[in-house]
């Protein structure tokens, strides 16, 4: 061959070196915008900065991902401030057992997050670190598809008690709810009913479902059955459902 | 016996970094075998000394480590071989090598007690970190001594310490503290991409260059052009492809390109290197004896350029705006960290075995290495198939039809995946404890009828 030995050399180096010259070039670039693309001025405040140390004194990223860098036998967190919000992140790191999707979930030979001991404190900022995570311009990862907001509840809440109704009386073996299809699916899916539907009228066919259609085969759910304030748990429940899953607004008015 | 206690010379030099490297290679398979074993199990040692995160990181750090006492041992050997000397200070070599060790020990201790820095891969406490460039300071003193102190001076040598310097260099970005996550990431890949998919390479490369120039007889000439050919293509890609870790980051959109072209051009170097291995062999004047050692340095090429392709299908933008943060990259990371970085030291170990442990040909018995071999290309295959198989699965479950994440974890698909990964896994590790083995008793009768597996014995091929 034509080339040499020592002209392959100085091809290394010469080339290299511009590689790197670009490489700082774009660096260069990279910190004239990097404020504005991370919301700097706002966002990065003391309890981030903090929250940043916890971060890694805990060593999170070898379960977790951030900016998708990380281990994967966690969810990844860049967006998870806006995806699960600041109340169930605090719950889930003090107590992870519980902050699943209710006590079945706390099942023996089930991947869960151990018991760090954090104090109330270090969950405050780690919160902070990840809502500063949050406002980076991620261009556009993760991908919209996976970034609708999270159908996990809390426990302890409206809603958390109103599946347990709903649970109770075992709606779903008649009606799909939220991707569970029915054992026997002879009522609608209830995963968006309350933009369907207004909430008056979900009230009046739960107690008397005849009312309005009279050949209809759901059970009546009497007082004794279904309490007034377990009702209103139930719509809770359907509320949060369509909502997490980006339905549309709570219908209005009369049917 | 006696004759060995009173030369400290090269060889015991270059031998005691390979028995650690080989130990703590031991070490990093079981704490992956522990890793994997969380995915199982679950709650395996939920709450426990050994947490996932602590498993994960021993695993990793035990990696880098071995890696590189691993390229240190073979530095020593190779400065001061193509020098045709001696290492300068071997007594100061191999108290480095235990300052080295005992460091380790001391952050691996340290991680048991949650004393870390939490940062993906560079987990060591800042005030080790000093401790590491000293013990990487002294280390490349005595190699530079050496190299001047050489009868010649080779390019092999050469691209050998640019590498290491650079790869010195480079480990501080990682380690300084940046307010801003984002820049905090962004260096953070000065350190491991321009590691792996840069300097690392040029080390490989000299590596892979000096056992073909031993083991062929090809003209140093002709190898050492084609070896500066192929860490060119290594930096002109590398360098600025390491924008595929900078398309998601909070960095502006146009590395979306940078990344992209840049990295499609990535195994241009890896495909460089089995081209120039596989004409070397072809050119070999006769058969070296080795012939284990020649197989690895091949498939160690060809190794690390499936890894290579597989990482260059993720990144092209739109693919790895959906497969970023998945098994996906750890099934690409396990096989090209395999094939290119832990298969070129094991090519070299296998290389040295005869050489370091002072056996004759004939009294090696190549056959527990080849099983060694080919139990560990099993194994990092099947790992590779079951962590791509997890990591599709939960881009396809997760990233594109958005169901949550620990519902995609638990699919029967990925329960799967998990137990047929920690399946080869204990494939891997008979794999890797046959090639310790092996290179602690060369000539142990593992196998009887090692003429059966057609190896046969030096005999008669000896005369290379």
């Amino acid at each position: 061959m034509a080339l040499k030995r020592s002209t392959a050399r100085n091809i290394f180096i010469a080339g290299s070196f511009l590689c790197f010259v670009g490489l700082l070039a774009l660096t260069a670039d990279f910190h004239s915008v990097v404020a504005e693309r991370t919301n700097e001025k706002e966002g990065l405040t003391e309890d981030v900065l903090r929250g940043k140390d916890v971060w890694e004194n805990y060593n999170c990223v070898n379960c977790h991902g951030r900016l998708g860098e990380g281990a994967y036998y966690a969810p990844d967190l860049t967006k998870a401030y806006s995806r699960m919000g600041p109340g169930w992140i605090k719950h889930m790191m003090l107590d992870p057992a519980v902050a699943y999707w209710g006590p079945e979930w706390n099942q023996v030979g089930r991947r869960k997050m151990p018991k760090l001991g954090l104090s109330d404190q270090e969950a405050d900022d780690v919160i902070a670190f990840l809502r500063f995570l949050d406002g980076i311009d991620t261009n556009g990862w993760p991908p919209p598809e996976s970034s609708t907001p999270s159908t996990y509840i809390q426990p302890g809440t409206d809603a958390w008690a109103g599946k347990e109704v709903f649970e109770r009386l075992q709606c779903t073996l008649c009606h799909p709810m939220n991707g569970q299809p029915a054992l026997n699916p002879m009522g609608p899916d209830l995963t968006f009913v309350v933009s369907r539907l207004p909430i008056d009228w979900i009230r009046t066919e739960i107690r008397t479902p005849q009312a309005d259609f009279a050949a209809s085969p759901m059970p009546n759910f009497g007082e004794e059955l279904l309490p007034n304030d377990e009702i209103e748990l139930v719509i809770e429940y359907l509320k949060h459902t369509n909502r997490a899953l980006g339905g549309k607004n709570i219908a209005q008015g009369g049917k | 016996m006696s004759e060995q206690a009173n030369t400290l010379d090269t060889r015991t030099v270059v031998r005691w970094h390979f028995i650690v490297a080989i130990l703590l290679f031991q070490l990093q398979v079981v704490f992956g075998l522990l890793s994997v074993a969380h995915y199982v199990f679950g709650d395996f040692f939920y709450n426990h000394l050994f947490d996932f995160h602590v498993t994960r990181t021993y695993h990793t750090n035990l990696l880098i480590v071995w890696l590189i006492i691993g390229f240190m041992g073979a530095t020593y050997h190779l400065i001061a071989d193509e020098g045709q000397t001696e290492v300068k200070w071997p007594k100061l070599a191999l108290i480095n090598l235990g300052l080295f060790v005992a460091g380790g020990v001391a952050g691996l201790i340290g991680y048991l007690f949650r004393y870390w820095q939490g940062r993906e891969f560079v987990e060591l406490p800042p005030y080790l970190d000093v401790a590491v460039v000293a013990v990487v300071g002294i280390f490349l003193a005595n190699v530079i001594a050496t190299f001047m102190a050489g009868k010649r001076r080779t390019g092999v040598q050469i691209v050998m310490l640019i590498g290491f310097v650079l790869t010195g260099a480079l480990y501080i970005p990682a380690n300084l503290h940046f307010d801003n996550e984002a820049l905090q990431s962004y260096y953070w890949w000065w350190t491991v991409h321009l590691w792996v998919e840069g300097v690392w390479e040029l080390i490989m490369g000299s590596m892979l260059a000096f056992l073909m120039i031993k083991m062929t007889g090809v003209d140093r000439e002709i190898i050492e052009k084609w070896l500066y050919v192929v860490i060119s293509f290594t930096l002109f890609t590398g360098v600025l492809g390491i924008g595929h870790h900078y398309y998601w980051i909070g960095t502006p959109r146009y590395w979306l390109v940078v990344g992209g072209l840049f990295s499609a051009m990535e195994p241009l170097a890896f495909l460089g290197m089995v081209l120039y291995a596989v004409y070397a062999k072809n050119r070999a004047t006769a058969e070296h004896p080795n012939k284990m050692a020649m197989l690895w340095a091949i498939s160690c090429t060809i190794m690390a350029t499936i890894g290579v392709l597989h990482g260059m299908a993720q990144t092209l933008p739109v693919v790895n705006q959906y497969t970023h943060g998945t098994h996906v990259t750890a099934s690409h990371g396990h096989l090209a960290f395999y094939g290119a970085y832990a298969m070129i030291n094991l090519a070299f170990f296998t290389y040295m075995l005869p050489i370091s442990n002072k056996v004759e040909m004939e009294d090696w018995n190549q056959g527990l290495n080849k099983f060694s071999f080919y139990a560990m290309l099993i194994g990092m295959l099947g790992i590779t198939t079951a962590s791509a198989i997890a990591g599709i699965t939960q881009t396809v479950f997760e990233r594109l039809l958005g169901r949550p994440y620990p519902l995609v974890q638990e699919m029967e698909t990925i329960v799967t995946a998990y137990q047929l990964w920690m399946f080869f896994g204990f494939v891997f590790l008979a794999g890797s404890v046959a090639f310790a083995v092996n290179f602690f008793k060369p000539g142990l009768k593992f196998l009887e009828e090692d003429e059966a597996l057609n190896l046969g014995t030096a005999e008669g091929t000896s005369g290379a």
